[in-house]
Parts: C-alpha cells; structure tokens; sequence
C-alpha cells in the first residue's frame, strides 16, 4: 500500500472547485421535478441518488438531462457495498461512471457501509465494526471506486443503531484514517453525527475535532426521528432538527466554507419548504 | 495502494451472513400486525453487539434495521403496485409482497426492481383460484397455496384484483418505455390511411387497460400520498370504462377513452384501419354508428397528439419529437 496522500496531493485538480465551496444544493427528487423545471429555484447544485438513474426506466434520465442543462448535478451513491466482504461490482461501477461521464458529473460519494451479501442487495445502509482490521480493507475498496469512476470519490460517515464488541477504535477515528489511508475524500453527514452520537452516547464535538476539514468534499443535513424507545432514526422526513442545526454552525466554523446539501427523502414537503430550509443553512452561516 | 485492500478478515463474513439472516426473517403477522421476534435473533450475532449504559438493548436496536428493511420493501411494492395493493388492502398486499421477496430477494441496486416478477407470480396465482372455480364459502377450509389464500383472504373481487394487476403493469410498460415521439402523417400517409390499407404502428408504451372499479386514480407516481390510514372505498362503475397508458415527452399519461374508440384501438392492433373501423360499424347500433362518424376525426388527433400511434406498419418510423407534449391527463 502507498503512503497516505495528503492534502497538497489532489490527484484530481478542481476537485473541490467544480462546485463551489459556498453552494447550496438540494437532493433531487421526483416530486419536484415539474416544480424545479416550471420555478428554476436559484440554487447552487442538485444532488441524485444514482441508483435512482440506472434501472430499466428511461424516462428518470431523461428529467434529469433537462434539469442538468441547467444546474450541476452531484451523484450520491447507496449501494457501493464498501465494507461488505464480497468484491466490488465491476458492472454497477461501470454503469455509475456512464452517468458520470454523460452528465459530466463532479464528484460521486457514497457510505462508509456494508448493503448486500453474497449477491442479495439489503437496500440499507449497515454498518460494520470499527476495527483497525477494517480500514485497510475499507481505504483499498474506496482507492478502487475512485479508480473506476475517474472523479473524486468521497465517503459519507454512517448513523447507526448497534454497536459492536469489536469497536476498537471510535467511530470518527475509523472514518478519518479510511479517508486519508484511500486517498479519497470526507462526505460528512451533520445528521448523522448527531443521530450516532445520541445512539451511541458520545460528544459530537470530539467527531468533528477529528475530521480532515481539508477532505471534505461536502456536507449533508437532514432530519431524524426520536423514536418512543429514545433512539435516533434517520429518516430523512422533516426539517432539519436544532441540534443539527448547532453542529452544522460548529462545522462551518471550523471547516467552513463547504459545499451543503439538503437531504430530504420521506414525507417530501413542496419544494419551497425545502428551499426555506436551506435558507436557514444561510442563516446558520452568517450568525 | 494495492485495489481493493486485499481480502476482507474473516469474521466479517460471518457477522454479514448472521446479520443478513436477521433482515431476511420474515416479519410475524400473528398480532394483526408487523412484527419481529427477537428472541429468535442468531445469539452468535447479538452477543457481538455492545449493551452500553442505558438505552435500548442490542435486540432493540438490530430490530430497527428488521423492520426497516421490511418496510422499505413492502413500500416498493406499494409504489409499484398502488392499485393490487388498494384492491386487495396494504395488509393482505404485504403477506404477498413477503411470499415475492422470499421467493425472489433483491438482486439489483435500484429498489424498483425488487417488484420484478410479481405481477407474473400474481397472475398465476390468480389464474390457479379461477381454476379452482367460483369463491370458497367462509366455512370451507382455506386455499392450500399461500399466494391463493392470502387472495382469498382479502376479499376483494378477483376480477377487481386482476384489473388492478392489468392496470398496474400497463403504467410500468409505459414508465420503462421510451418515448418516440409525435407523428404527424404526411398527405401521402393520409391518403393511404384513407384508402384503408395500412395498419397503423402503436407506440411500444401504449397500452389499453379496462376498468369496472375506480381504480385509475392510483398511480406509481403519487403513491407517496396514499396512505394505509386514509383508505377511500374502491367503487364499481356504472359500465366499463377503458384506459390508455402510455409515455409522453415527460413523463407517463393515463387518458380514459369513449367506448366506441376503445373497440377502434383494439381491433387497430390487428386489422388495417379501413378494416378495423368497419368491423367497428358493424357492431355499432345506429345512435352509436353517428357517434363514430361524429367524433373520429377528434379521437385521430388526440391519438395522434398523445404519441400513441408512430406512423403506419412496413414503414420506417417517422414519429418525431415534440416539446409540446401534453403529460399527465387523466
């Protein structure tokens, strides 16, 4: 394995100017295509779920080419299968890096994760011990997506529900080192931070003190559920929750500017209640 | 670095293929609802998660992935089926989304293919309970074959169900289809149309679909708004009426038809339009034959301006696109 990279080496030159460092973005989905068409909201970039972009329906594509002659589009990935034990799939890589390479795609990121095994896809985002065991593992795959697809890749940090006898090492120390050891970038989810932090009792301030500002790609927020037995869900269904709204602050101080991204997946309000929403995102900034 | 950091350690096998067992247990229904038993969670697997101080214990919390990963697959299969599974209820509709998904896992990274092959599962089973002829009374024992029973079971009209079915898998037809654009007939093709000779060439979306419920109004495109606890009674209509699925320019249209243009569509299928709209007259009372005259020329064009005719068979197609496409009329 080849040292580590580090910042001054960026393997792809305007990796993290092809967007800009103080857009906002939102995550793309189909309920507001007509809106976004018909209202052409001023917005930094949109965001697809890839997977939503490569089934037997022409027809997503199609929308989504229109909406890419006017906006930047970023793909985020659900089903790399980065920490699963099987091997990478060639084909889906090759199928992701089509749509790259059509929509002239920036950047693609995806989970720190595992999502199917032996060939049965969970469509779930699972997570995998944090043993030191792993991150050579981990780094190797996510060195090889990058390869493949031929654009920065950047790994997005997990929430997660369980956790394991054989976490050695805290969550953000594993996401930190997989990040430098791959030579790829950070996709950090505010939400999720918050959403493990509460399920797993730690002090989401320590993850961000452990976060290579200088890699992240991008930054995600979203909302959770607080369900009855007291966990955090992310579910992606309502407004972005204050304690996010506190870190993201955090966040932008001390890594800030980065791109952000509004994910909004259940329950999807108008597209003018997720665009007020990001306006809190200016807000949060400038205060 | 060397691609794809050598071979995974080999307890992560392991710890996949139990946690996968989890997901994969079906849920129990046996309370009148959806449901996971944990005490049947592999204890190899449970005794590798970390109790903590407080909050939920380990089973708990890997019942949030169980439930979850249903959930997300019974709502697919939902959005895929909006109209089975308002026929039949959402909660006899997951008993068969769970017999499909056991049968046939998820395979393919985009989640709309974890409904793929059960409309056709759907359909024998249907075909297996007209077979076993005419509806069991309550006091007779249940159907042998889950699928069947679990029809049964929801008491909904098997006529009704095969509709929803018939309904469903034209609109995924015309959301896989490409759109192939408007044509617009040359004066030589009218002339030959006029002379009756031609067939005319359907678009691959376009199909016709009949209804004696209300069924329509559900659509894989709105499903996210139809919700369990609001369900509205599925009526039967006064008369058949019949349903053109097919795509435009942007997206998919569903566009209800007079009766008398259905019976032109279908026998377009097959004969040259002369032909088609004689065997058409023939069967047309007297009223209905000066409906025909009346409105032939207004049912052409909307064919026409919906893309479900792309030119005439033998010849190279020459529908082209439009901008102006209309999408969305129901």
């Amino acid at each position: 394995m080849s040292a580590p990279r580090d910042a001054a080496d960026d393997r792809a030159p305007g990796a993290r100017s092809s967007i800009p460092r103080e857009a906002l973005g939102l995550g793309l989905r189909p309920p507001h295509h007509e809106a976004i068409e018909r209202l052409r909201p001023r917005l930094g970039f949109f965001e697809i779920i890839a997977e939503n972009y490569l089934g037997a329906s022409p027809l997503p594509r199609e929308r989504l080419r229109r909406i890419a002659e006017r906006y930047p589009i970023v793909a985020h990935g659900v089903s790399l299968n980065l920490l699963g034990e099987a091997p990478l799939d060639r084909d889906h890589l090759s199928r992701l890096r089509d749509l790259i390479q059509e929509l002239r795609i920036p950047y693609f990121t995806d989970h720190l994760c595992w999502t199917a095994f032996e060939g049965v896809t969970h469509h779930d985002l699972l997570p995998a011990p944090h043993d030191p065991e792993l991150i050579p593992y981990a780094a190797g795959r996510a060195f090889e997506v990058q390869e493949a697809l031929g654009v920065p890749f950047g790994i997005e940090n997990l929430s997660s529900y369980v956790a394991w006898e054989r976490d050695t090492v805290p969550e953000w120390v594993f996401y930190r080192r997989v990040v430098e050891e791959s030579g790829c970038w950070a996709m950090l989810d505010i939400n999720n931070v918050v959403v493990s932090s509460k399920n797993h009792g730690f002090d989401p301030l320590e993850y961000l003190d452990s976060v290579p500002w200088h890699r992240v790609l991008q930054v995600h927020l979203a909302g959770h559920q607080v369900l009855p037995s007291g966990l955090r869900h992310d579910t992606h269904d309502r407004p972005v929750g204050d304690e996010v709204w506190s870190l993201y602050e955090e966040a932008w101080r001390r890594g800030g500017p980065f791109p952000t991204l509004l994910e909004w997946d259940a329950e999807i309000p108008p597209l003018s209640v997720a665009l007020s929403e990001l306006d809190k995102a200016r807000q949060v900034r400038s205060s | 670095m060397s691609p794809g950091g050598g071979d995974p350690p080999g307890w992560l096998r392991e710890l996949q293929r139990d946690f996968t067992a989890v997901l994969r247990a079906p849920l129990d229904s046996g309370t009148g609802r959806f449901e996971e038993r944990q005490a049947l969670y592999p204890a190899r697997l449970v005794a590798q998660l970390r109790s903590g101080t407080g909050g939920p214990a380990p089973a708990e919390r890997l019942a949030l992935y169980h439930r979850q990963y249903w959930m997300r697959l019974f709502t697919a299969l939902q959005t895929s089926f909006p109209r089975v599974s308002r026929a039949m209820s959402c909660w006899h509709f997951n008993h068969l989304a769970a017999l499909h998904l056991a049968e046939r896992p998820p395979r393919h990274a985009d989640l709309d293919e974890a409904a793929r092959g059960f409309a056709e599962r759907l359909h024998r089973a249907l075909e297996r309970l007209e077979d076993a002829g005419p509806r069991r009374p309550p006091e007779r024992p249940p159907h042998g074959d889950a699928w069947c029973r679990r029809i049964e079971l929801s008491r909904a009209p098997l006529a009704m169900v095969r509709q929803a079915r018939c309904m469903d898998e034209a609109e995924r037809h015309a959301y896989e289809s490409p759109f192939e654009g408007l044509w617009r007939p040359t004066p030589e093709e009218l002339a030959r149309l006029a002379l009756g000779e031609p067939r005319l060439r359907f678009a691959e979306s376009c199909t016709l679909a009949q209804e004696d419920w209300d069924l329509a109004r559900f659509s894989r495109l709105a499903a996210a708004d139809q919700d369990e606890g609001a369900p509205a009674p599925i009526r039967r209509h006064p008369s058949t009426r019949t349903w053109v699925f097919a795509r435009s320019a942007t997206g998919t249209t569903t566009t209800s038809v007079d009766p008398l243009f259905a019976r032109l569509l279908d026998r377009c299928r097959e004969l040259p339009f002369g032909q088609a709209l004689a065997a058409v007259e023939q069967g047309c009372t007297a009223a209905e034959a000066a409906q025909l005259r009346a409105s032939l020329q207004g049912w052409i064009a909307l064919a026409l301006a919906s893309g479900w005719w792309t030119g005439l068979a033998g010849a190279e197609p020459r529908a082209q696109e439009s901008p102006n496409d209309d999408p969305g009329r129901a």
